[in-house]
């Protein structure tokens, strides 16, 4: 061997040589490729080739704590008392109501509720507040002079916002998840009745005289397939329990405050919603022009009060006329710059001024309320010549970029995440929650900016899951801050929409917005099943086709993925609190779970539910061809879909073409291979979804 | 010592030490080892004292620079505080259209070697240091910009007219952007990345990839426009915050780009916006290599709307015709597609501010049709 090594010794050494080189050109040459080809996938030369982090599917996360360990406050909403020297704030991050002296700018005392808390208000006298605890499908009534929660009445799935009936002798609760609202008996505390509101209802209000609720919804109602969005603000006689109208915004979604102005106001009474316009029907070329999502503001009459808005101001579908009860719309983005997630609305007592906060833009906007009824009555409302006939839904102004110029009268730079707002009863100051800043601001009406800001005693230090909520809340990362992630996943569920994404191609491979929720562990992503992991997802392809600007660098990218995976899904009203099952439900899981049809005959593996619908998160991570397709797809295959919480979705198949889990077999599937379920009788169909409603 | 019983073999009479003196000499290894380590102390202390230096000579803070027009030449000038300005590159024969990098210390402008050469792009440290050409266009190459991405931007002249490229930020990898038919004049980068250009006397905005190409929305120009730095109105050095990035959907394998357009009766144009529904019933397209020539012809649907997959990095122009080929509106506005661009339109030279209809146009419900290419019309 030593004599072999001795005489070849010379050629081995120039063979490894020549080995070497060629694997260091190799690897240089792989490396010059990966950084082209990241290069050329981000637009971006931050970016340094990672393999395992795009292609990998579910291989590399960042390591995060749970989201229950971050004693972050999260003010959600916040409520004066009476004499304004109070203020009530919900922290849902710490599942308390925060008792804050504003003018001190001191939280006073702290008092534990239910789960996420959101909504809140404050009795007439004073002597009572009372949250909606989201989580726990309650409401906390607060003594406020002791400063404990006084009584807790159970009310509908998911509610999120409160709302004092005249004398207040009844509470409404806006109830998210169970599309309802609860009008309680505050004297016994009982649930009186459940009226239905639209879909996903996010805030309730109340009138000046407490005669009528006024119930935003934050999801759009059912629409026929690949037809515009409509918006619901129910309004409710609170003195009779009825629903008294449904007033509706075409073309608009994200309802998720309302405010009513006073009588006094030199004007018709008049409330104003905040409101998303989206552009889901139209392919997703671009973000420039408010291609993608616009925000804006609706301004309606109060019941038999009706305003003078201009035609040109108000949208209906097409070929119908406006009526007195049409709302107006007028979008709040500038020509050039766009203020993503209007949140929250408030009207100071004169009904002068109003102000918006906008989440993802870490925006206040203030409204001149003069101005606005200028615009929504005068000629301005006109548009240009020609274009109130050529537009379809003879909605010139609804889809005018730059008119918020002519009443918006500062933007206010706030803390992350603006979110509820609160009027002082002299009408000088607007209190801000600032989410994910842990404070309240405090705004002057006077000088239009914060003049104080509150600490309410959350953590100096962000965690990598909180800078990814921020991150996640924020629209900076997207082309002109027109929208965040959460303009489509608020809550990180999903916002009901169907979209045309170029990506796919212009009219075809129409996808469903999907839910954020447990997401973590069903990779790969998207329906085409093309996103193997969530640095892929949210990196590459979400700053190509989606928010058109620069991705997001390395260390952002990471604390996003961080808040993704940590996205917890909202508890399960289908499961008994026991984890036992009805006997519908048990029937629906072995009809679920069965490997034979109903005449005994063994099904194939892949027409069994279990098979493709398995595992933890009910997917098998693969892509399957079950003759889901409709005419505008060009592929066959879709991603088996997890199954967790799968009750709360709006639609139903990957372009959510079914309107309910009925219709995925009874007018899409009939020839029976999305699972063997033609042999099934109607009851049998209703057990089985009544059990996946568990999952 | 001893090692073994070579003894003597081992011994250095050098040192005095067990050593052979000759290749496995360890005390000439050391000495070797000592020297080379020497060596590598003094170039490490060059390299440290050299890089101070120039360190020192190129950051001397805040530069003011300045175009002049000296002896019929522009040159770029700099100066330090109150001192008067000297030429910023001696070397060059001229300098112009300065522009300083996002972290304030190095200048990008368009610099002649020769008064018979072209201008090119150059770049040097903000003292003047470091000076290094980027460009070798055939052309002459001017207002250099820095792209959020790292690269640059730059304009090259193409006879009548100029195109926009980009290169990576050492001058490698040109990349034509633009094919616009009339010179784009003005260049330069909003905050929000796009370019802002002077068109045919209309300001318009496109991506940093040469995609979107439109005109302006908004009160956007000139107030954004960057005006060039002159003896009145030096320009300083400093850090300025960078723009927000592009990920750019540009595919160079892919033939072919996609052009739509919402509703084609949406004008300010009174004689568009006037038309009776329906009366539009054809696109025609043109492009021009060098002389025009029509493309195709393709359906407008009743809804105004219309979708084709065009070639891409060709100028092109689009005529509405009635049911006799009548022309009806014509774009005079030459424009072009980049590689898998998909290009959207509201409608026909329609008011800037307003925001696209949310419906589904009928054109979408089938195919976009293919002019110009292979399988496509004619």
């Amino acid at each position: 061997m030593r004599r072999f090594l001795k005489r070849w010794k010379k050629v081995l050494i120039g063979g490894f040589a020549i080995c070497l080189f060629a694997f260091l050109t190799a690897a240089a040459r792989l490396h010059a490729w990966g950084v082209d080809h990241v290069q050329q996938m981000t637009g971006d030369t931050r970016w340094q080739p990672d393999c395992l982090k795009c292609h990998m599917q579910a291989g590399i996360q960042p390591a995060i704590g749970s989201r229950h360990e971050d004693p972050y406050r999260s003010p959600a909403q916040l409520a004066l008392s009476p004499d304004g020297r109070t203020l009530y704030v919900s922290a849902s991050g710490c599942d308390k109501v925060l008792v804050v002296d504003p003018q001190a700018g001191k939280v006073q005392s702290e008092i534990p509720v239910g789960r996420h808390p959101f909504g809140i208000c404050v009795s007439a006298s004073g002597d009572r507040a009372f949250v909606a605890n989201r989580w726990s499908g309650t409401v906390c009534e607060i003594d406020t002079a002791g400063r404990k929660v006084a009584r807790t009445f159970p009310v509908g799935d998911g509610p999120i916002g409160v709302a004092l009936g005249a004398g207040g002798h009844k509470l409404f609760t806006a109830n998210y998840w169970s599309n309802d609202i609860s009008v309680v008996d505050l004297a016994s505390g009982q649930e009186l009745t459940r009226l239905p509101a639209g879909r996903s209802p996010s805030c309730a209000v109340a009138s000046p005289d407490g005669s009528r609720i006024y119930v935003g919804n934050q999801l759009s109602n059912p629409v026929p397939f690949r037809t515009s969005p409509v918006g619901e603000v129910t309004v409710v006689d609170a003195n009779a329990d009825t629903v008294a109208e449904r007033r509706t915004f075409y073309n608009a979604h994200m309802i998720e405050s309302v405010a009513v102005s006073p009588a006094a106001a030199g004007h018709e009474p008049f409330a104003l919603a905040t409101l998303v316009r989206p552009k889901n029907l139209v392919p997703a070329a671009q973000v420039a022009r408010g291609w993608m999502i616009t925000n804006g503001m609706g301004i309606m009459d109060l019941a038999g009060q009706p305003v003078r808005l201009a035609s040109t101001a108000q949208e209906v579908p097409a070929g119908s006329n406006p009526t007195p009860a049409t709302p107006a719309q007028v979008l709040l983005d500038d020509p050039n710059y766009f203020y993503a997630d209007p949140s929250n609305v408030a009207i100071t007592p004169d009904g002068k001024k109003a102000y918006v906060s906008h989440s993802g833009a870490d925006i206040v906007t203030a409204i001149d309320m003069d101005r606005l009824w200028g615009v929504v009555e005068g000629d301005q409302a006109n548009g240009r010549k020609g274009e109130r006939r050529r537009i379809a839904a003879d909605c010139a102004l609804c889809n005018r970029l730059g008119v918020s110029k002519a009443f918006v009268t500062a933007r206010i730079k706030t803390a992350p995440c603006p979110k509820g707002m609160a009027v002082s009863p002299d009408g000088r100051y607007v209190y801000v929650a600032a989410r994910l800043g842990d404070k309240v601001q405090v705004i002057s009406t006077e000088q239009n900016a914060v003049v104080r800001t509150i600490d309410l005693g959350g953590p100096p230090t962000e965690s990598l899951r909180r800078r990814g909520e921020r991150l996640f809340h924020n629209a900076g990362h997207t082309f002109q801050g027109q929208f965040s992630c959460r303009s489509c996943h608020p809550d990180g569920h999903m916002d009901g929409l169907i979209y045309d994404l170029e990506s796919n191609g212009l009219g075809i491979n129409l996808v469903q917005n999907r839910s954020l929720q447990l997401v973590n562990g069903t990779e790969p992503l998207k329906w085409s099943g093309v996103s193997t992991s969530f640095y892929r997802q949210c990196g590459m392809r979400f700053a190509a086709f989606i928010t058109r600007a620069g991705p997001f660098d390395p260390d952002d990218l990471n604390a996003l993925v961080a808040h993704i995976i940590s996205i917890e899904p909202y508890p399960n009203i289908h499961r008994r609190p026991d984890g036992t099952l009805t006997d519908a439900q048990k029937r629906g899981k072995v009809i679920f779970e069965r490997t034979v049809d109903t005449a005994g005959k063994p099904l194939p593996p892949l027409d069994r539910c279990s098979t493709c619908h398995s595992g933890p998160k009910f997917t098998d991570h693969k892509l399957h061809d079950v003759d889901t397709a409709g005419p505008m797809d060009t592929r066959r295959k879709f991603d088996t879909a997890h199954l967790v919480n799968v009750y709360q979705h709006t639609g139903f198949l990957h372009d959510g073409r079914a309107a309910t889990m009925e219709e995925i077999w009874t007018k899409y599937g009939t020839s029976n291979r999305h699972g063997a379920v033609n042999d099934l009788q109607k009851e049998q169909l209703n057990d089985l979804i009544e059990y996946l409603k568990t999952l | 010592m001893v090692i073994g019983t070579n003894e003597k073999q081992w011994m250095c009479q050098r040192h005095k030490r067990p050593c052979t003196g000759g290749a496995k000499c360890r005390c000439r290894r050391r000495r070797i080892g000592r020297a080379r380590l020497a060596t590598l102390a003094a170039i490490a202390t060059a390299v440290t004292v050299l890089g101070a230096a120039r360190w020192a000579v190129s950051a001397p803070g805040p530069v003011l620079i300045s175009v002049q027009t000296v002896g019929g030449v522009s040159r770029i000038m700099a100066a330090h505080g109150s001192e008067a300005g000297s030429p910023f590159a001696p070397s060059l024969y001229a300098e112009a259209d300065p522009e300083v990098s996002f972290d304030g210390k190095r200048i990008l402008f368009a610099g002649k070697r020769g008064a018979g050469d072209t201008w090119q792009v150059w770049e040097s440290d903000r003292g003047g240091g470091g000076l290094r050409q980027l460009t070798r266009a055939a052309g002459d190459a001017s207002q250099p910009h820095y792209l959020p991405d790292g690269k640059i931007l730059y304009r090259v002249a193409m006879g009548a007219t100029n195109a926009l490229y980009s290169a990576e930020s050492d001058g490698a990898k040109p990349t034509r952007l633009t094919y616009n038919v009339d010179p784009l004049q003005e260049t330069s980068i909003l905050p929000d990345g796009r370019i802002l250009a002077s068109l045919s006397g209309r300001w318009c905005t496109l991506n940093q990839d040469g995609t979107g190409i439109s005109p302006v929305t908004g009160d956007l120009a000139p107030a954004h426009h960057a005006e060039a730095p002159t003896a009145a109105t030096p320009l300083a050095t400093a850090p300025r915050p960078v723009p927000t990035g592009h990920a750019s959907v540009i595919d160079p394998t892919k033939k072919s780009g996609k052009l739509f357009c919402l509703n084609s009766y949406l004008s300010d144009k009174a004689t568009v916006a006037g038309l009776p529904d329906g009366a539009m019933r054809r696109v025609r397209v043109w492009t021009r290599s060098p002389q025009e020539k029509i493309l195709g012809e393709a359906p407008i649907e009743p809804d105004g709307s219309f979708a084709l997959e065009l070639p891409p990095n060709v100028p092109l122009r689009v005529d509405a015709l009635d049911a006799g080929g009548k022309v009806l509106a014509s774009d005079p506005v030459w424009l072009w597609l980049r590689p898998n661009e998909t290009r959207g339109c509201i409608g026909c030279h329609e008011d800037r501010d307003l925001t696209p209809e949310n419906r589904v146009p009928d054109a979408i419900r089938r195919l976009p049709n293919k002019l110009g290419l292979e399988g496509g019309a004619r």
